[in-house]
């Protein structure tokens, strides 16, 4: 099981590789983003920094959602889901794999993101642990969630547009906990026992949970 | 006694497969023994390419029932996908790796040898610089090769194709009816989906037709194009349900 | 036909429970010491909210036991789907009947209350639920998926409300925790409001049993539709010659064809 989760995890990051969608698409576009927000704030140095935490998790979770539906997609292309299904792969080898392709995609994503943020923003992260392990749990729920959902909304075009309808409203929870962590990591009281960083690790220990045990039930037609 | 379609190697009984409440199967029954290779042919939206899928497990039977290599549908599917191989009319490919990368995620998850790769490779004149050629850059008929590679590597009990015959040169034609027949010779079973089906009496195969959802078996009534003369072939590149 | 007579009197009754409670909320009970005749929105307000989470409640429950293979029938779909529409017309209706209340009482239409945000999650939730199954996809794998997106949804309420609650204590006290208690509810008041649950909750029963019927005729019409099938499919093949030749006949389309030739000289 773990070495075909590793085969499909190589073969998803290999893919990126050569297509580098994440790296010229996705990236540029979060810092769009964070351009726009600069504007829409009108570059009023104390509201940005104040609000910096909240836009960075915003612009992650929307670019996300791009990352998320070209994981799917590249299943979905030439009928590779099903190509998946006759080599007799594991439901779950799919998931923990296609789980850990994403994963690393999204670590860039926010790595980019967070250094856009220092410099255009002026932030600052204060307890750079807090701030490290609430990132890498939140995103393992977020990628868990939307490949559920992704899987659950394949099958045909329309399913890609309410990918966000889906996700979005599900996320909440990860939102508010996450920006909370960065909030108390850059007042500096927070330590890697903050309260909210329970919270991101609930939301993502139940989404693990449940989107191993569903992943595959989504995909059976 | 009957052994309930076990001793078959595939076995159809009323079958019907429906597809948002259209029944592109419709009560099709089929009896199928071990080392047959079959020709399937029919005109457009028949139901091959939804028969095949229901073969290899894709594609769910919702009314009667079927037996593949001893496994009874429906409730069996996902262990028939370990002894059956498709390819169909997508190729299952990941277009932005290489002919070698597509290949070598099929071994690494089958769990073969490295050299059974590379002699598969070789037989599909996949070998040599090609297989560093991105899929998205290759030809319908590389692609189709590629696609039948990763089958040879599996080496299935239960081939199925669906018109493999189109876009592949003559070349690549006499290759796959060379593989067919020794594989079912070995005691595989095959079922080709294609409209080219008077070149069955080359490769000793036997025909079925597939008429609006139900099996006819060829022999019994021969398949004449109601308006055209019989000399007449459908398009091989028609589009399939 | 029984379910039929049985759905007529629920209904019925359901109907004549809410005009008790109109007529109760509206002119027998006096209007509330602090808030006046805004409080009898009171009467409306809380029966509806619980309605709408009773109706989740059943979905996720009927979800459950389509998706447990021993008990998977194709009525616990058909029953998700009914009170789960149900529950987002419910749901809606808190939202507004809440806003039509907090304006007043607050001074604005919406507040970041726990309980509002959790409802408004809820609401867009279940919206994404009733969207999924609009993904033309085979029954048994529409019920399957929305189940699961029924359950994942279950279980991430708790969550959400969890997190906002404790979101919004960080800012400030509850607010509409206190707003229904604040005053005391006088005995006919309190009369009123449990009229209020009844009559409601006999509504959802209502409505929820006439949109699974609905469901269940729509599923019943697509079988009847197989069986129509036979005939239509065994006319596949035929070439109609004379039909064809009427339509290459026809002279629509020369005369058009000469006017392009006319055009182009």
């Amino acid at each position: 099981m773990i070495s075909q989760a590793l085969a499909v995890a190589k073969k998803d990051i290999l893919i990126e590789y050569r297509a580098k969608v994440a790296l010229n698409q996705v990236i540029p576009f979060a810092l769009a983003v964070l351009l726009l927000f600069g504007f829409a704030l009108d570059t009023q140095a104390k509201v940005l920094v104040e609000v910096a935490p909240g836009i960075f998790w915003v612009v992650v979770l929307f670019s996300s959602l791009y990352l998320i539906s070209r994981s799917m997609r590249l299943e979905r292309d030439n009928g590779a889901i099903d190509g998946l299904a006759l080599l007799g792969i594991d439901p779950l080898a799919i998931f923990f794999g296609k789980l850990l392709a994403l994963f690393v995609a999204m670590s860039l994503l926010e790595i980019a993101v967070a250094v856009g943020i220092l410099v255009l923003f002026s932030a600052n992260l204060g307890s750079l642990a807090l701030l490290a392990v609430s990132a890498v749990v939140a995103t393992l729920g977020i990628c868990s969630v939307g490949l559920v959902y992704g899987a659950l909304a394949s099958g045909e075009r329309v399913g890609e547009s309410l990918l966000p309808l889906l996700v979005l409203p599900l996320l909440a929870p990860v939102l508010i906990a996450a920006t909370k962590c960065w909030s108390d990591a850059s007042a500096s009281h927070g330590g890697i026992y903050d309260p909210w960083l329970k919270l991101v690790v609930l939301f993502s220990v139940v989404f693990l949970v449940v989107g191993a045990v569903s992943f595959g039930a989504a995909l059976e037609d | 006694m009957d052994l309930g379609g076990e001793s078959d190697a595939i076995r159809f009984e009323s079958v019907s497969v429906l597809l948002g409440g259209f029944p592109a199967l419709l009560n099709a029954s089929l009896r199928v023994s071990h080392g047959e290779l079959i020709y399937l042919r029919g005109p457009n939206g028949a139901g091959k390419t939804t028969l095949l899928r229901t073969l290899a497990g894709l594609t769910k039977v919702s009314r009667g029932h079927a037996w593949v290599s001893g496994l009874a549908l429906p409730g069996a599917e996902r262990a028939l996908r370990d002894v059956v191989g498709l390819v169909g009319s997508k190729s299952h490919l990941y277009e932005d790796l290489t002919v070698h990368e597509n290949l070598e995620f099929v071994r690494s998850i089958l769990g073969l040898s490295h050299d059974r790769t590379a002699a598969s490779q070789e037989v599909f004149g996949l070998a040599g610089r090609l297989q560093r050629q991105r899929v998205s850059s290759l030809s319908a008929g590389q692609k189709k090769r590629v696609a039948l590679c990763a089958l040879l590597m599996k080496n299935p009990r239960i081939w199925l194709l669906d018109e493999p015959h189109s876009s592949l040169d003559q070349q690549g034609r006499r290759l796959l009816d060379d593989i067919l027949v020794q594989a079912t010779s070995r005691g595989a079973v095959a079922v080709v989906a294609s409209h080219e089906s008077h070149m069955a009496g080359d490769v000793g195969a036997r025909v079925l037709e597939l008429v609006a959802g139900k099996v006819v078996d060829a022999e019994r009534r021969p398949y004449l194009p109601p308006f055209n003369t019989a000399s007449a072939t459908e398009s091989p590149g028609g589009a399939v349900s | 036909m029984s379910t039929r007579v049985v759905r007529r009197i629920i209904g019925l009754t359901g109907l004549l429970l809410v005009v008790a409670t109109v007529v109760m909320g509206l002119f027998v009970t006096p209007p509330d010491a602090v808030q006046g005749n805004l409080a009898r929105l009171l009467y409306v307000h809380p029966p509806i909210a619980w309605v709408a989470y009773l109706a989740y409640g059943v979905t996720s429950v009927a979800s459950a036991l389509y998706l447990w293979r021993p008990t998977r029938a194709r009525r616990w779909d058909q029953l998700a789907v009914a009170s789960a529409e149900v529950g987002v017309v419910f749901t809606g209706l808190t939202l507004i009947t809440g806003s039509i209340w907090g304006r007043p009482a607050w001074g604005v239409w919406w507040t970041w209350d726990a309980r509002l945000t959790t409802t408004a999650i809820l609401f867009v939730l279940y919206l994404g639920y009733l969207a999924l199954r609009r993904i033309p996809m085979s029954r048994e794998t529409r019920g399957k998926r929305s189940a699961i997106a029924a359950l994942i949804a279950f279980v991430d309420v708790p969550i959400v409300h969890e997190s906002v609650v404790w979101w919004r204590t960080l800012h400030q006290g509850a607010t509409v925790a206190t707003l229904g208690t604040s005053s005391k509810i006088h005995g006919i008041m309190a009369w009123t409001l449990l009229l209020g649950f009844i009559a409601f909750t006999v509504v959802y029963l209502w409505m929820t049993m006439l949109r699974f019927q609905v469901e269940r005729m729509a599923e019943q019409l697509e079988d009847q539709e197989f069986s129509n099938w036979e005939l239509e499919r065994a006319k596949e093949g035929e070439i109609r010659s004379e039909a064809i030749g009427e339509l290459l006949n026809d002279g629509t389309n020369g005369r058009d064809n000469t006017l392009i030739e006319d055009k182009v000289r």
